[in-house]
């Protein structure tokens, strides 16, 4: 597994009689059963705050990976929201609105879906984007949805469950309708949404590894986040 | 949830466990199980292809269509204008590029891909493309909004029959395409004041197309997601909580808007 930011401290291991001694046994998510074999099913970090945030495993950790990012959409969206920059027009401020809710949603979901076994609510710090600059806020608006849509196109073959697919393709597809709105508000009346740096010349969307999703958004969220319960390609 | 009627894994060290039990003393029982067991597996293996297979080949039916719709639009003089006729053409050499593609993931199988049947386009005025721009954008908003459902619906029963990675992640990245275009043509229609939508579907709401196609957002007014009812868990309006899940779109409902627009062979 790749050394990034990944955790301050090291890992300590927690046994199984340990988590159902605090009575996380019954850790599923909402009316989904779990899968045949899920692993150590901890449920929430029992930790002091200053380790790194534990995800799980497996499925698990596969959903509450989405659920960061998903955090990230909704806390960047909901900057923009609360302050648009200089001049914007009714277009513009009706799509970016209408993007926030989406991704306000989301996170929403996914909370209630997790319920027990989701991770808190993170901080951030979008430390490249100026909200006062519609070229800045467009720009860091495309890289967010382009690379989401890409970590869903990898992310769904991850699942041990494959009912759990159902789920992300609703979502993704509108990852992909926001991805071409912020495209086409930069470059109206283009093939760029879908243009020749994001669709293969077979025509197939982008795709990233989680990993490369890390290196690309995590340095926006500021708690340490420990991955190492979640499954890779 | 669907459980599936597989066997269950065995992991290495039970594997190991009963590899040694069976060289206690019933050997032969052991070979003749475990032979019959590996046919047993095998069998569902190609069932479970056969299935993928139906899946891709009615995946592969809506990416025929909308080769036909942009190769039959973009090469008629006069239909589009710049810059419409370069960006619907490079549309269109995408679905091209996904035909073959699509062919050669169902030929892998050792399946064989269904034949392309004709397409006539002209058979409703309201949406006749070769009538007008407009009309044109109509039908082309109908084929990509259709083909994004079709592909959850099919994707999710492929997900169903253990494919591979590989095909998984291919059929992902398909899908996410055909949102995209769906969303260009969506706002397109919009600016051109031919319809009161955005380019997100919010509700089950055809605007003026024709109710022949109703099929195809009759379900887009679902707020309840996993048996999570949306909009008691969000500060969200219920209006945004439809527009923020794309549904799919199922066999029946799909196969009746392919069929306005089929030739039988």
């Amino acid at each position: 597994m790749p050394q990034t930011k990944l955790s301050r401290k090291k890992f300590l291991k927690i046994s199984g009689i340990t988590a159902a001694g605090l009575g996380l046994a019954g850790c599923e998510l909402n009316s989904i059963s779990p899968d045949p074999e899920p692993g150590l099913n901890l449920g929430p970090d029992p930790r002091p705050d200053d380790y790194a945030i534990y995800i799980g495993e497996g499925d698990t950790a596969i959903f509450n990976f989405i659920y960061v990012l998903e955090q990230l959409e909704a806390a960047f969206f909901t900057r923009v929201y609360e302050n648009f920059y200089a001049d914007i027009t009714p277009e513009e401020e009706r799509i970016l609105s209408d993007i926030y809710r989406h991704e306000v949603a989301h996170r929403d979901f996914y909370k209630a879906y997790l319920g027990e076994n989701g991770i808190q609510q993170l901080q951030f710090d979008f430390f490249a984007t100026d909200f006062n600059d519609r070229e800045s806020v467009f720009r860091n608006a495309r890289l967010i949805e382009d690379v989401m849509v890409s970590m869903y196109n990898n992310i769904g073959e991850l699942f041990a469950n494959p009912d759990y697919i159902k789920p992300l393709l609703k979502i993704v597809s509108v990852e992909a309708r926001h991805a071409a709105a912020v495209r086409t508000l930069l470059q109206p009346d283009s093939i760029y949404f879908a243009g020749n740096d994001i669709i293969s010349s077979q025509g197939l969307d982008a795709i990233n590894a989680p990993f490369d999703v890390v290196n690309i958004l995590f340095p926006f969220i500021i708690p340490n986040i420990d991955l190492r319960g979640l499954p890779q390609p | 949830m669907t459980q599936k009627n597989k066997p269950p894994a065995i992991n290495r060290k039970t594997a190991l466990k009963k590899l040694k039990e069976t060289a206690r003393g019933f050997a032969t029982t052991g070979i003749i199980l475990s032979i019959a067991g590996l046919n047993a597996r095998k069998a569902y293996a190609q069932f479970e292809d056969l299935e993928i297979g139906r899946a891709l080949n009615f995946i592969l039916q809506i990416e025929f269509m909308q080769e036909a719709f942009y190769v039959q639009t973009t090469t008629q003089n006069g239909l589009l204008e710049q810059p419409y006729q370069n960006i619907f053409s490079q549309v269109r050499r995408q679905h091209q590029h996904r035909v073959v593609l699509i062919k050669n993931l169902i030929a892998a199988l050792e399946i064989e891909p269904a034949p392309q049947l004709g397409f006539d386009f002209t058979g409703n005025d309201e949406i006749d493309p070769f009538r007008s721009f407009n009309n044109f954008l109509n039908l082309s908003q109908i084929i990509e909004d259709t083909a994004s459902g079709i592909y959850k619906e099919q994707i999710s029963n492929i997900f169903q029959n253990n494919p591979s990675n590989k095909l998984k992640r291919t059929l992902l990245r398909l899908h996410s395409t055909e949102s995209r275009h769906a969303y260009f043509v969506r706002q397109l229609r919009a600016e051109r004041g031919l319809d009161d939508i955005k380019g997100w579907i919010d509700q089950a709401d055809l605007g003026t197309l024709s109710t022949a196609f109703e099929n195809i957002y009759a379900d887009e007014g679902n707020t309840t997601q996993e048996n999570i009812d949306v909009p008691s868990v969000t500060d969200t309006a219920g209006q945004a909580v439809q527009e923020a899940w794309d549904e799919p779109i199922g066999r029946g409902p799909a196969g009746s808007i392919l069929q306005l627009f089929t030739n039988p062979l």
